[in-house]
């Protein structure tokens, strides 16, 4: 299956339809350079513990996954690989993975073993590399990055629900983005409007399986290997960059509220709005002044 | 947006509503080949409030459709894979059978409001509700 991807530019021109064109082709080279799951790839040679370079789009995406992971202090770790490989999320094939299994997997997982030499990765020990956090938002944004440089005033792109809108939409109006509510994917949790920015949202509901009368869902703790059980059924967070707000929503949902909006302090235009297990709802500061919000 | 199609053609060229654009080509390339991660299906929604929408648009490799979703309607669409039914019933849109391996499709059950979409890779059909009150850009999700 894959993630639907939408995008809308102004004027409607041809150059800048042939910008939308571009748009997606750049999306699609992104997709191609952060897989893991092609054996010819060059994150499945580095979890073979072969020396990689990495490339552009996949130097840029792992750095910045190395800086979330830094600022989280592990919350989001892009060493996740094969625990996520072990529950099959990745390829859609989920299963509850056996005590032991876990154990032996969440020894490859650690980001602080990991560095970065100019385009070279460097540890002691093969790495299980998943980009599934960031590669998305980083693709996003770089989508928006060409649309605006063939001269698109205002557009949203928008993959699978992580999006990126820019410029005011024809009739001056801000971009009205709905947040939804867990378990039902017809009712909103609220509506955010926005005019320069983007969102992404992490939450319980979009991938899990259950057996033995439990649920389990994708968004793992790296701390365990197990789905992160932190109060939260949803993160929403709205920041410049995509890639920024898709990191942070899953770092927030592993940490919990209370950790989750301890770190986005001092992080100008950075908002958030979290549903708690309790059906709560929690937004910081900015939502409501800096950014629209209409509660539902 | 073209409106007011209650007739979705039934098979081959002569019933196209429209040629395919370079643009229904990209989207169709596009949804088949963009995976993330874990492959997934968005049920997705990138308008209305969640307010009932007013039209479905049909797309397929061959073109798309705009469709009222005010009158009961059954219409019959071909992808690569053979003829998918839509069912249009109480203002909603519904993949009744699909001729794709996981059905995934069916599954998803009905859709009613404004960017709700289901959409059927196997077969190349995308399903989308339009129009409608109070009209979202996207859901996160």
């Amino acid at each position: 299956m894959g993630t639907l991807v939408e995008i809308a530019a102004y004027p409607d021109t041809n150059r800048v339809r042939t910008a939308v064109a571009e748009a997606y082709e750049r999306m699609e080279a992104i997709e191609a350079a952060t897989d893991h799951r092609e054996e010819d790839s060059v994150l499945a040679a580095l979890r073979r513990g072969e020396r990689v370079t990495l490339s552009g789009d996949l130097r840029a995406a792992f750095a910045s996954a190395m800086m979330i992971a830094r600022e989280s202090s592990g919350a989001f770790d892009p060493t996740m690989g094969k625990v996520v490989s072990l529950w099959g999320f990745d390829m859609d094939t989920p299963r509850l993975p056996l005590e032991q299994e876990l154990r032996n997997s969440l020894k490859t997982v650690g980001f602080e073993k990991v560095t970065l030499a100019g385009s070279i990765i460097k540890a002691d020990s093969p790495v299980w590399l998943d980009l599934g956090g960031v590669a998305k938002g980083y693709a996003v944004d770089e989508a928006v990055k060409v649309l605006k440089e063939q001269g698109a005033s205002a557009g949203i792109v928008n993959a699978g629900g992580d999006l990126k809108a820019f410029g005011k939409k024809p009739g001056g109006k801000r971009w009205r983005i709905g947040v939804q509510a867990p378990d039902d994917h017809q009712e909103l949790a609220g509506v955010l409007e926005i005019t320069n920015g983007a969102v992404a949202t992490s939450g319980d509901y979009e991938r899990y399986f259950e057996t033995g009368g439990k649920r389990y869902h994708h968004i793992l703790d790296p701390g365990t290997g197990y789905p992160a059980r932190s109060g939260l059924r949803s993160v929403t967070i709205v920041a410049f960059d995509c890639l920024l707000a898709d990191a942070l929503s899953t770092a927030i949902f592993v940490m919990g509220p209370e950790k989750g909006l301890e770190l986005l302090k001092g992080r100008d235009g950075v908002h958030a709005v979290l549903v708690l297990e309790t059906g709560e709802v929690l937004t910081t500061g900015g939502v409501g002044s800096e950014v629209g919000f209409e509660r539902r | 947006m073209r409106e007011g199609k209650d007739h979705f053609p039934t098979s081959g060229a002569s019933s196209f509503l429209r040629r395919p654009t370079i643009w229904d080509t990209c989207l169709l390339i596009f949804l088949l080949l963009l995976t993330f991660t874990a492959p997934r299906i968005l049920i997705g929604a990138s308008g209305g409030s969640l307010k009932a929408g007013s039209y479905i648009e049909v797309r397929t490799v061959d073109g798309s459709s705009v469709i009222s979703l005010k009158k009961d309607a059954t219409h019959i669409v071909k992808g690569p894979l053979g003829a998918a039914k839509i069912i249009i019933e109480d203002g909603q849109a519904r993949m009744e059978s699909a001729p794709c391996p996981l059905k995934i499709c069916e599954a998803m059950g009905p859709i009613k409001n404004a960017g709700e979409t289901i959409l059927c890779l196997p077969n190349r059909i995308s399903v989308k509700v339009t129009g409608g009150e109070g009209e979202l850009d996207a859901v996160s999700r």
